[in-house]
């Protein structure tokens, strides 16, 4: 079940749908994996052109001025398409700088194309939380010097700077740094769909006092506001993956004949395909839901995260699905189905994998009655 | 998060949230106590005084139009009515006449069958029963062979229905019969027939379910006649008829209220027996109420494409088995909640209520077999949506 949508969210959805299509597809993943490339520059400067980076940035700061909705939108034909570009991280970094006022440079930089910043955060749903991780700080001749680690931050390699938390003794503070400024070091590793994440180390780094985006209590609920976005993005991409999947397992079925019928014709068959069916239009009506209340604060964590542990479980039963109506084809390199179901794990895995988000989802509903 | 129905993902809007308000203080004062959270099921002589309170209020038959003595109400408005008396634990009426027969009566029925049926639908002084299983015919409705044959001026009905849910407590039976036995298709050969329960040649026979109750019964037609002016719309246009029901009706049948008691008193019980220590229950615990948390989205949503005439074909099926599954697992983990307690006769106390587990266990049952299956549904969804070939 759809959305009802204004005319204009009808726009945008069609346009996403052709811009993906345009830049996007499982042969054009798997060249760009072939290449060695953690993201597709291409199909990125596209996106900014046509404004997407700034969904979420009011008009007066030169955005789109619209929410979550508009988002989603966009996030789903980038999963249906398996398109590899950090759009809801950069729009979700968007999203945070707008919110401050001495944010301009780093704004324009990033809505220009002349910087990708990307969120590196340390915490709760994003990444797998450990205490011995994440950035400390403190204050060093009155200027803030960091160090630690942040590990499992997508597109790190090719960032030129990140939006992180530093932990000092009195407050936390969301800074927006340079990510080839001295003390800063990335270390990155390859994921099955061609995608990479990387480890940030910052040893000995100093941060400008024009670089810090929020303190105190501001900080800490714009930094797990991005985390939740990038959690409910994920999973409105891998609701793209998991549509893409049906439709492409659909068609197998309908053609491909055995015993003297198509596949599809088998009730074992069709009765497993609806229950994906079934889980993928509650998953859809889920991050619909979710993210029409967004932006009005009224998206509970535990709702994200629950939304973010369902996409990922069902997108493993839909691409198991899949793949097994697949027989052999599926298990090579040269069907699209492998593509897909190697960016939905990535997918699946990043911002909190499905146990991780529903153990979350259990703490944060833990004390109700 | 809130887990209360009427505000989690609501889409209330403020004459909804006052009609709400409206509802709630009614029903907190007029519900009758007696039959508030009872674990037996409430037979029609026991609902009666409840329907008829109900309906003096005009509340009846939300969805009914006006001129028919209904509200003429919003999908949101019977939604809220629907949630505000099952807020307090109390029953409500039986849909049969008012939301299977009544509609059905209302547009295909002629204006001395409207005067004759509608009145006593509305105040709950007829008790209606569905009349279209039989031994042999199930989810293969169209498979039906009760045969009526017209004479003179009346049908002679013979046969058997069964698995007739309050079959022995109706007036009145609205039946699928076939009048042409060599009609092809086979359901153009089936007329509806309102059926006089007292009629001479007809015997009921209650049916003792899993549950401990008679909620239905089978019928026996031994020459039975039926006049001619009970047969609702034309001869052998009965199935059509029959598929004249409002999509309304999977909003309250469908609701996600089950699975959210269950799982409610399944965390409160789970504290109390100590299951709750067992990361096991807390990891079942937390994958289905993520799936509440989704099924309510859904159900939210459906309401609102229900409402701009916008639902697709699949939403009813989708609401039966995504709704279905939820609320039979959300009843299985509270007998895991209740552990050895849970399969004893008695019910067990849970701070200040009762609860009796493996009775709402039995009463789940119903909802993948009653009014088609789950895999009926699945063969819907596979054959209309997904379009996937026959064999
Ligand atoms: C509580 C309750 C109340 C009821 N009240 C009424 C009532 O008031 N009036 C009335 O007329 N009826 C009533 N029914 C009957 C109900 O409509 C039937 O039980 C239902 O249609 C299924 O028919 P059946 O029981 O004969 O099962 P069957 O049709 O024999 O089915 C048995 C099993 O086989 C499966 N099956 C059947 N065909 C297929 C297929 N083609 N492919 C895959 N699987 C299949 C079914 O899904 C089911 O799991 C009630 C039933 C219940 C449980």
């Amino acid at each position: 079940m759809d959305e009802l949508l204004n005319d204009e969210q009808k726009q945008l959805r069609d346009s996403a749908m052709r811009l993906c299509a345009e830049k996007g597809g499982a042969k054009r993943a798997r060249s760009l994996r072939d290449s060695g490339q953690e993201l597709d520059r291409d199909a990125l400067d596209a996106m900014r052109e046509a404004g997407w980076l700034a969904t979420m940035v009011p008009e007066e700061r030169g955005g789109l001025g619209l929410g979550a909705s508009e988002l989603y939108l966009l996030l789903e034909p980038m999963g249906r398409y398996a398109v590899i570009a950090p759009l809801l991280e950069s729009a979700a970094v968007a999203w945070a700088l707008a919110r401050s006022d001495n944010t301009d440079p780093a704004l324009s930089r990033l809505l220009d194309g002349k910087s990708l910043i990307v969120p590196a955060l340390q915490g709760d749903g994003c990444n797998f939380r450990n205490a011995t991780q994440g950035f400390i700080g403190h204050v060093e001749d009155g200027k803030l010097v960091a160090k630690g680690t942040v590990p499992f931050v997508p597109f790190a390699a090719s960032a030129d700077g990140f939006l992180i938390e530093v932990a000092t003794s009195g407050e936390t503070m969301l800074c927006v740094v340079d990510g080839k400024a001295p003390g800063c070091a990335v270390s990155a590793a390859r994921n099955v769909d061609g995608s990479a994440s990387g480890s940030v180390t910052l040893t000995n780094f100093s941060i400008a006092p024009d670089a810090v985006v929020a303190k105190g209590d501001d900080a800490l609920d714009r930094a797990s506001a991005v985390a939740d976005l990038l959690a409910l993005g994920t999973s409105v991409q891998l609701l793209g993956i998991c549509e893409s999947a049906m439709t492409m397992t659909l068609e197998h079925v309908r053609t491909r004949k055995q015993f003297g019928h198509p596949l599809g014709s088998f009730q074992a068959l069709q009765h497993r395909l609806v229950d994906n069916y079934v889980d993928l239009e509650v998953n859809r009506s889920l991050l619909h839901r979710i993210c029409s209340v967004w932006s009005d604060g009224g998206a509970a964590p535990a709702m994200i995260a629950g939304a973010k542990a369902r996409n990922a479980r069902v997108s493993t039963e839909m691409l198991r699905t899949g793949l097994q109506l697949h027989g052999a084809i599926g298990y090579t390199d040269e069907h699209d189905i492998g593509i897909l179901w190697k960016h939905a794990l990535v997918l699946g895995a990043r911002y909190g994998n499905e146990l991780t988000q529903s153990d979350r989802f259990a703490r944060l509903t833990m004390e109700e009655a | 998060m809130n887990w209360d129905i009427a505000s989690l993902f609501s889409d209330d809007t403020a004459e909804d949230r006052q009609f709400r308000a409206e509802v709630r203080d009614w029903v907190r004062d007029n519900a009758p106590p007696e039959l508030c959270h009872q674990r037996h099921r409430i037979a029609p002589p026991e609902l009666k005084p409840w329907h008829h309170k109900l309906y003096e209020r005009g509340w009846a038959a939300p969805h009914w139009p006006k001129q028919y003595g209904g509200m003429g109400a919003t999908l949101m408005q019977q939604i809220i009515l629907f949630e505000e008396i099952v807020r307090v634990g109390a029953p409500t009426p039986y849909p049969h006449g008012l939301n299977f027969i009544g509609p059905i009566i209302i547009q295909a029925g002629t204006e001395e069958q409207k005067a004759r049926f509608l009145p006593g639908i509305l105040s709950g002084d007829s008790t209606w029963c569905q009349g279209y299983s039989e031994a042999g015919a199930g989810s293969d409705l169209a498979s039906l062979q009760t045969r009526a044959v017209l004479d003179g001026d009346h049908f002679v009905v013979n046969g058997h229905k069964m698995w007739t849910t309050n079959g022995h407590y109706a007036d009145w039976m609205f039946a699928l019969v076939r009048t042409d036995p060599e009609a092809k298709p086979r359901h153009a050969g089936i007329t509806m027939l309102l059926i006089d329960m007292k009629s001479p040649g007809l015997t009921v026979r209650p049916i003792q379910t899993l549950k401990g109750d008679s909620e239905f019964a089978e019928e026996f037609f031994d020459n039975v006649r039926v006049p001619k002016e009970n047969m609702l719309g034309g001869l052998n246009q009965g199935w059509r008829i029959a598929g004249m029901v409002l999509g309304g009706e999977r909003f309250t049948t469908g609701h996600p209220r089950y699975a959210l008691v269950y799982l409610r008193q399944a965390r409160q019980l789970a504290k109390q027996t100590g299951a709750w220590d067992d990361p096991g229950f807390r990891h079942r615990l937390t994958t289905l109420e993520i799936d509440l948390l989704g099924f309510l989205a859904y159900y939210r949503h459906a309401a609102k494409l229900h409402s701009a005439k916008a639902a697709p074909v699949s939403m009813a099926p989708v609401i039966k088995i995504a709704g279905g599954t939820l609320a039979q697992r959300s009843a299985d983990l509270l007998m895991q909640a209740a552990g050895a307690q849970g399969p004893m006769i008695d019910d067990i106390s849970l701070s200040g209520d009762a609860v009796n587990v493996a009775s709402e266990l039995f009463e789940m049952r119903r909802v993948s077999v009653g009014s088609g299956t789950t895999e009926v549904n699945r063969t819907i969804i596979s054959k209309r949506v997904l379009e996937l070939p026959d064999a």
